[in-house]
């Protein structure tokens, strides 16, 4: 059934002098949800959101400002609000760009989709063309360590067929700092995690690297 | 809780461009009780969705074994086979 395919293959094998060394790589999202939906699927959609305004300020052929929107977290976006959404801030951008000097800030007093705090544009030098991105502000929480050992658990179902190919498996679990729904602190004192695996390697905001079993 | 809007990156066409603001308490006040406070800002450039899925997650996994390969000192020596 397509989706549900158990690869036999870890996602790297290190062809090591002392053996194949496989590594399979997934990433860690934090547990949160938006009125139901998980964290990386608003991320998602604000992506997708960012990207078609993008477009439509360029079709329209708009002043060449960056727009920075700020998203209301607590309010869910779905799917079919991306084109809506993205059509107003191209709109807004539209009709307040000739009062854009170096920057302003418009905030939504119910004139823009409720998913919309307020909108920041700027008119810096250089800029060759609109572009439309979004900024996001949120508390660091610690890495939900039960969430940890979810993912360690789900992936040693496919350790069987793993070792076949390789001599040794390692599960290297990415925490990106660098997206709202990943970014997380890893305790200094992270605990250790019971597993399979022959090693469980943290990888934090793609800088360190730390071990939480063996 | 009021937000800090200062954007630390305005340059669009680069890969995702995203940048984080130094960790920082609010006047050394503990705002949230047993918890560490650390504010932090975002600015994205928009990453591909979608159909380019795919690929954008095979490009992350090869970032992440480079990381892994730079940062962590007993990753083997030996060819890497992407799968």
């Amino acid at each position: 059934m397509a989706g549900s395919r158990q690869p036999k293959s870890p996602t790297f094998i290190v062809h090591a002098p002392s053996g194949a060394v496989g590594i399979e790589v997934t990433e860690y999202f934090r547990p949160e949800r938006i009125d139901g939906s998980p964290l990386q699927e608003q991320e998602s959609l604000c992506h997708q959101i960012a990207h078609v305004a993008t477009q439509k300020c360029i079709e329209s052929s708009l002043p060449n400002l960056y727009v920075a929107v700020s998203f209301e977290r607590a309010r869910r976006i779905v799917k079919k609000d991306v084109v809506p959404v993205a059509e107003a801030i191209a709109k807004l951008v539209s009709d307040t760009a000739a009062h854009v000097d170096w920057s302003l800030k418009v905030v939504n007093d119910g004139q823009l989709p409720e998913c919309i705090d307020d909108i920041l544009m700027y008119r810096p030098a250089g800029l060759t063309e609109p572009f439309v991105g979004f900024t996001a502000t949120t508390w660091v929480p610690p890495v939900a360590e039960d969430e940890l050992r979810k993912i360690v658990l789900n992936k040693e179902k496919k350790l069987d067929a793993y070792r076949r190919r390789c001599s040794e498996v390692w599960l290297v679990i990415v925490i990106d700092g660098f997206r709202i729904a990943s970014l997380s602190e890893l305790p200094p004192d992270a605990s250790r995690v019971t597993t399979a695996f022959d090693r469980v390697i943290v990888l934090h905001d793609w800088r360190s690297a730390i071990e939480l079993s063996n | 809780m009021s937000r800090i809007h200062r954007p630390v990156s305005i340059a669009p066409g680069n890969p995702p461009t995203v940048e984080r603001t130094k960790s920082l308490t609010q006047g050394g006040r503990k705002l949230l009780t047993g918890s560490r406070v650390r504010t932090t800002l975002l600015v994205m450039s928009p990453s591909p969705e979608g159909p380019r899925q795919v690929v954008v997650k095979k490009l992350r996994e090869r970032k992440a074994i480079d990381a892994l390969r730079a940062s962590y000192p007993k990753f083997p020596d030996g060819r890497i086979e992407a799968t």
